[in-house]
């Protein structure tokens, strides 16, 4: 089943290989077939228990880079741009770290497996997603100063952040009724709100003068450098707790 | 006086006052991360008796709770003056712009208040709110408002012996009963919270490491011990609710402003 993750992360770099090598629909063709091994991927997760349980799927290191895809896939048809499939860039690295990570499925239990903690990990995926790929146009911004990397960038920080406050007000609620509480003073719930701060302060750039373009784009990279590490950070946090069925 | 006022409305100020509340946030994320179990007890506990209680002996490792306290109040106070000096400008202005860009402000406006009603039902949460704790044993008796029910049977649920996850548990649920009347029976899932005449009713997970806690259950036979890692909790929480309805608002508001800016972009 795992080699089904291999299999997409390998049509992932080669899709950049092409794109890279100015082969965009060919890049596109294997982006999508990458997607859809990714999806298969996914779905064989669910039952990893030999038991339907959505955690398998749900759990944001695998669903990321298939966020991604799926992000850069849509954004491919909304704009008919093929330079935005160099963000297949960002998609190979965080393809890189779910295999080489535990594959098992972290023991379940009630208040994990609430509604709305799977909500959760979905949007938190796809937001975080939205932040990879805003730095990766960025730093084409900076290097090319093609200014359609950097309307790239304020939409997907846009979007990024409204779905990351979805994320803020499911992970809230799920809090609160599995712990009793909103908000935790803990590692996790810091780091996400410190992330949430920081593109908040980025919406806010809009309206300083002393930053222009260049400016916004440099503070975009660094955001999303940031959200990368601490995601990572986390993920290294959780490489040793015993899984279920890797 | 002008000048105080145009500090205090300025998008700069919320600008400085929102990269010295990440400042206080990441050097937070760095000390929780290596002293867990203290910020553990302030989970549970005002904040103000907390800060007095350990203002004197841990100041090395609560400074930045106090940072983040004191520079959320200035964001407030920002975020209401900017409000209202933006508020004012459309009143002053109104024909001067279009509905389209009228309604733009308008839902920027109420963001913003709605971000300060979230702030304060944090406060109005911790410091109005009712909540109890009830040990999960069959018998207990529970008040909500002047009702007077008992925990009359808990079920345990465990994945199927022929998958992996034999012995986790798959959901716990308690039923309350009014002396056995049927109509009146309340069912408290940990997977579906309740809601009971304005109180809330949930299971949560008692104050231990979740780590710890998924370890032991792997390895109990008994109901009891799972059960005593669980409790009933009861809470009327005015804040919850303020908190709730604000946060939906900003996120509808927010989702109509940029869905309708997206549009205009691709006409363009």
């Amino acid at each position: 089943m795992h080699k089904l993750l291999f299999v997409a992360t390998l049509l992932y770099v080669i899709s950049f290989i092409f794109i890279i090598t100015k082969k965009g629909p060919l890049a596109q063709l294997l982006l999508i077939i990458g997607l859809f091994v990714n999806t298969l991927y996914l779905i064989l997760r669910l039952y990893i228990s030999g038991f339907l349980v959505l955690e398998g799927a749900f759990d944001s290191v695998f669903l990321t880079p298939w966020a991604i895809a799926l992000i850069l896939t849509i954004l491919y048809y909304w704009y008919h741009d093929q330079t935005i499939l160099y963000a297949t860039s960002v998609l190979f690295i965080v393809s890189f770290i779910a295999l080489s990570y535990p594959k098992g499925l972290l023991p379940p239990s009630p208040t994990k497996s609430i509604f709305l903690a799977h909500i959760f990990f979905l949007t938190e995926s796809f937001s975080i997603g939205l932040f990879y790929i805003s730095g990766c146009y960025s730093l084409l911004y900076i290097v090319s100063n093609n200014s359609n990397y950097f309307k790239y960038v304020k939409q997907c920080i846009i979007w990024g952040f409204i779905i990351y406050s979805i994320t803020q007000f499911t992970g809230a609620v799920w809090c609160y009724y599995g712990w009793g509480l909103l908000f935790k003073w803990s590692p996790r719930h810091l780091q996400s709100v410190f992330i949430w701060i920081m593109y908040i302060n980025f919406i806010h750039l809009k309206y300083i003068a002393y930053f222009d373009t260049k400016g916004k784009s440099l503070y975009a990279l660094l955001c999303s450098l940031i959200t990368f590490i601490f995601y990572l950070s986390s993920y290294i946090h959780e490489y040793s707790i015993p899984r279920i069925g890797s | 006086m002008c000048k105080a006022w145009n500090i205090l409305c300025s998008i700069q100020t919320t600008f400085w006052l929102l990269t010295v509340l990440s400042f206080f946030l990441f050097c937070g994320f760095i000390y929780t991360n290596i002293f867990f179990s203290f910020y553990n007890t302030l989970d549970y506990s005002p904040i103000i008796q907390w800060l007095q209680n350990t203002i004197m002996t841990d100041f090395y490792r609560i400074w930045w709770v106090i940072g983040i306290c004191i520079t959320i109040s200035a964001i407030m106070c920002n975020m209401f003056f900017c409000t209202i000096d933006k508020l004012l400008t459309i009143v002053k202005n109104r024909p001067a712009f279009t509905y389209k860009q009228l309604m733009g402000k308008y839902y920027i406006a109420a963001v913003h208040l709605a971000s300060i009603l979230i702030l304060l039902s944090h406060f109005i949460s911790q410091k109005y709110n009712n909540a109890t704790l009830i040990d999960i044993e069959p018998g207990n008796s529970v008040y909500l408002d002047y009702q007077k029910l008992y925990i009359q049977s808990i079920q345990v649920t465990y994945f199927p012996d022929e998958s992996l996850l034999k012995n986790l548990i798959n959901n716990v649920s308690v039923t309350l009963s009014n002396n056995g009347i049927p109509k009146k029976e309340i069912i408290i899932s940990a997977l579906h919270p309740t809601s009971h005449n304005g109180f809330m009713l949930f299971l949560i997970k008692n104050n231990k490491k979740t780590r710890k806690i998924s370890k032991e259950i792997k390895h109990s036979s008994t109901t009891s011990s799972v059960l005593s890692q669980y409790s009933l909790q009861i809470k009327n929480d005015y804040g919850y609710s303020i908190w709730f309805f604000s946060f939906l608002c900003i996120i509808v508001l927010m989702s109509i402003f940029y869905i309708s800016t997206a549009n205009g972009l691709h006409k363009k």
